[in-house]
C-alpha cells in the first residue's frame, strides 16, 4: 500500500488521514475530510465548520438511506426471505453497493422491525378513518377490534410463506426489545382508537389481553388456507367473545354469584374424580 | 436500556409534545400515582375519623385531592401516558396508611398528613425546577403543578395547626412515612 508512508507521516503531524483508508463514504463530512487531506492546512477551518453544523443532518441523512434500502428490500423478501440477501439486493436496487447491508447490525431482524412499524402506521391511518359511533366505555367495541386485528393480519399476506421465519427472528434476544415495542405500540393504538381511556390497572389488562388475542390469531393465520381468511376471522371472533366473557365474570359481584361459582366448582371436581354419572 | 426503544414508537404519536419535554410521561405518571395515594390516604382517615370533630376538615382536604387526581387522569388521557402498574397496590397501601394512622388518634392522622404533604411539596418543587429549565415549557403543566403544590402546602400547614406534633412518636412516625413516600415516588417514576 503506497498510502502507508503518508499515513505514518500524518500520525506524527496529527492529521486525520487514517480514516479514508478504511471508511465507506456514506455522508458529506467524510468527503470533506478526505478532500482536506489531499490539500493542506488551508482547508482546516472549512472542515471544522462543516463537521460541527451537520450532526443532526447526518443522522437524518443516514435514516433516510436506511429507510430507502429497507423499502426496496421488502420486494425481494418473498424470494430470499427476511435475511441479509434481501437487504443487499434491496441496497443494490436503491443504488448503493451490496455491502451496505452492514448498516443493519440485526440483519433480517431490522427488516422485520421496519415492516412491523410500517404496518402499524398504516393500521393507525385506517382506524382513524373508520366510523366510531356507538363506542361505550363498558362494552367492548367488538366489531372495531375484530376489523383492526383482521386488517393488520391481512397486511402480512404478501409475505405469508416467509412469515414463520420472521416470527422466529423476532424471538431472537437482540430483536426482542424491538418486537415488544412494536407489539405494545400496536395494541396501544388499537385500544386508544377504539375508545379506551382507562387510567388504572385496566390499562394493562386490556392491552395484555389484546396482545394475547393478536399473537394467537397471527399463529392461526399462518396455517389458514380458507377462502378470504374467513377461518381466521372466526377465530378472532371467538377469542374476542372469550375476552368478553372474562370481563363479565370479573365484573360480577362475588357475593351474588357465590352459589353458582360453588356449584360449578363442585361439578368440576366430581368430573375430575370420575364421580359424575351422566344419565 | 430497555426503556427507550419500547416507548419510542408509542411516543411518535405525540412527537411534538415529547420534543418539548421528553420526561413528560414520567412526570404525569408519578404525579398521578401521588394524587391517587393521597386520595386513598384521606379516604382511610375519613373512614375512621369521619364522625369526629376533625371530619369536615379531612373531608375538605379529601375533596381537593380528588380534584387533583381527576386533573392528572385527564392529562393521562390527553398525552396517552402509561399509568403506573402499581395502581392497585398504592390503592390498598394508601387506604391502610390513612386508616392505620387514624386509629392511632387524630394527632397521628394529622402527623401522617404533614409527612406526606412535606414529601409531595418537595417533589413538586423539584419537578417545577426541572420544567422551568426548559425555555419553551408547556404552560398548562407548569400552572397545574404550581397550583397543586400551593394546595398541598396548605394541607401541610393545616396538619401542623391541628396538633400533628402532639402525635405519639411524632419524629419516628413522620420519618417512616416520608421514607415510604419517597420509595413509592421512585418506583412510580419508572414502572
Amino acid at each position: 500500500m503506497n498510502k502507508l508512508p503518508r499515513a505514518f507521516c500524518s500520525l506524527r503531524k496529527n492529521h486525520r488521514f487514517i480514516l479514508p483508508l478504511s471508511f465507506v463514504p456514506l455522508n458529506n463530512t467524510q468527503r470533506v475530510i478526505r478532500s482536506y487531506c489531499k490539500n493542506n492546512e488551508k482547508q482546516q477551518k472549512e472542515m471544522v465548520v462543516s463537521t460541527i453544523s451537520s450532526d443532526q443532518d447526518d443522522h437524518q441523512y443516514e435514516e433516510n438511506v436506511k429507510e430507502h434500502i429497507l423499502a426496496k428490500a421488502l420486494e425481494f423478501v418473498p424470494k430470499t426471505g427476511w435475511s441479509i440477501e434481501s437487504l443487499s439486493q434491496g441496497a443494490e436496487a436503491a443504488g448503493y453497493p451490496g455491502i451496505t447491508h452492514g448498516l443493519f447490525p440485526n440483519g433480517g431482524g431490522d427488516l422485520v422491525h421496519y415492516f412491523n412499524v410500517k404496518c402499524n402506521e398504516q393500521l393507525v391511518e385506517q382506524i382513524k378513518s373508520w366510523p366510531k359511533e356507538g363506542l361505550k366505555e363498558s362494552k367492548l367495541p367488538v366489531q372495531l377490534i375484530e376489523n383492526a386485528i383482521m386488517t393488520r393480519l391481512l397486511m402480512i399476506q404478501p409475505y405469508k410463506s416467509t412469515w414463520p421465519k420472521a416470527m422466529a427472528i423476532q424471538t431472537l434476544p437482540n430483536n426482542v426489545p424491538n418486537s415488544l415495542a412494536t407489539l405494545l405500540s400496536l395494541v396501544d393504538d388499537i385500544c386508544y382508537h377504539s375508545g379506551d381511556r382507562s387510567v388504572d390497572f385496566n390499562w394493562y389488562i386490556r392491552r395484555v389481553g389484546l396482545a394475547g388475542i393478536y399473537k394467537a390469531s397471527e399463529l392461526f393465520y399462518l396455517t389458514d388456507s380458507s377462502q378470504d381468511s374467513t377461518a381466521t376471522r372466526n377465530f378472532v371472533k371467538s377469542r374476542i367473545r372469550d375476552a368478553e366473557l372474562i370481563q363479565t365474570a370479573l365484573n360480577m359481584n362475588p357475593v351474588s354469584v357465590a352459589p353458582q361459582t360453588l356449584s360449578a366448582a363442585f361439578v368440576t371436581a366430581k368430573n375430575m374424580l370420575g364421580l359424575n354419572t351422566l344419565k | 436500556m430497555l426503556r427507550p426503544p419500547i416507548l419510542h414508537h408509542v411516543r411518535r404519536a405525540h412527537s411534538a409534545t415529547w420534543k418539548k419535554n421528553p420526561n413528560l410521561d414520567k412526570i404525569i405518571r408519578v404525579d398521578h400515582a401521588g394524587e391517587l395515594g393521597a386520595d386513598r390516604i384521606y379516604a382511610g382517615q375519613m373512614a375512621v375519623l369521619g364522625n369526629t370533630a376533625e371530619g369536615p376538615l379531612i373531608k375538605h382536604m379529601w375533596d381537593q385531592e380528588k380534584k387533583h387526581r381527576q386533573k392528572f387522569e385527564e392529562l393521562i388521557c390527553k398525552y396517552r401516558v402509561r399509568p403506573t402498574v402499581m395502581t392497585p397496590l398504592w390503592n390498598i397501601a394508601g387506604f391502610a396508611l390513612g386508616a392505620g394512622t387514624a386509629l392511632l388518634g387524630k394527632e397521628a392522622a394529622m402527623a401522617c398528613t404533614v409527612a406526606v404533604e412535606t414529601v409531595i411539596v418537595d417533589h413538586y418543587n423539584d419537578q417545577l425546577r426541572t420544567l422551568m429549565e426548559d425555555p419553551n415549557v408547556d404552560k398548562e403543566i407548569l400552572e397545574t403543578i404550581t397550583k397543586f403544590r400551593d394546595e398541598e402546602q396548605e394541607h401541610h400547614d393545616t396538619g401542623l395547626d391541628h396538633g400533628a406534633e402532639q402525635a405519639p412518636f411524632y419524629k419516628a412516625l413522620t420519618e417512616a412515612i416520608k421514607t415510604g413516600c419517597k420509595v413509592a415516588i421512585a418506583i412510580s417514576k419508572t414502572i
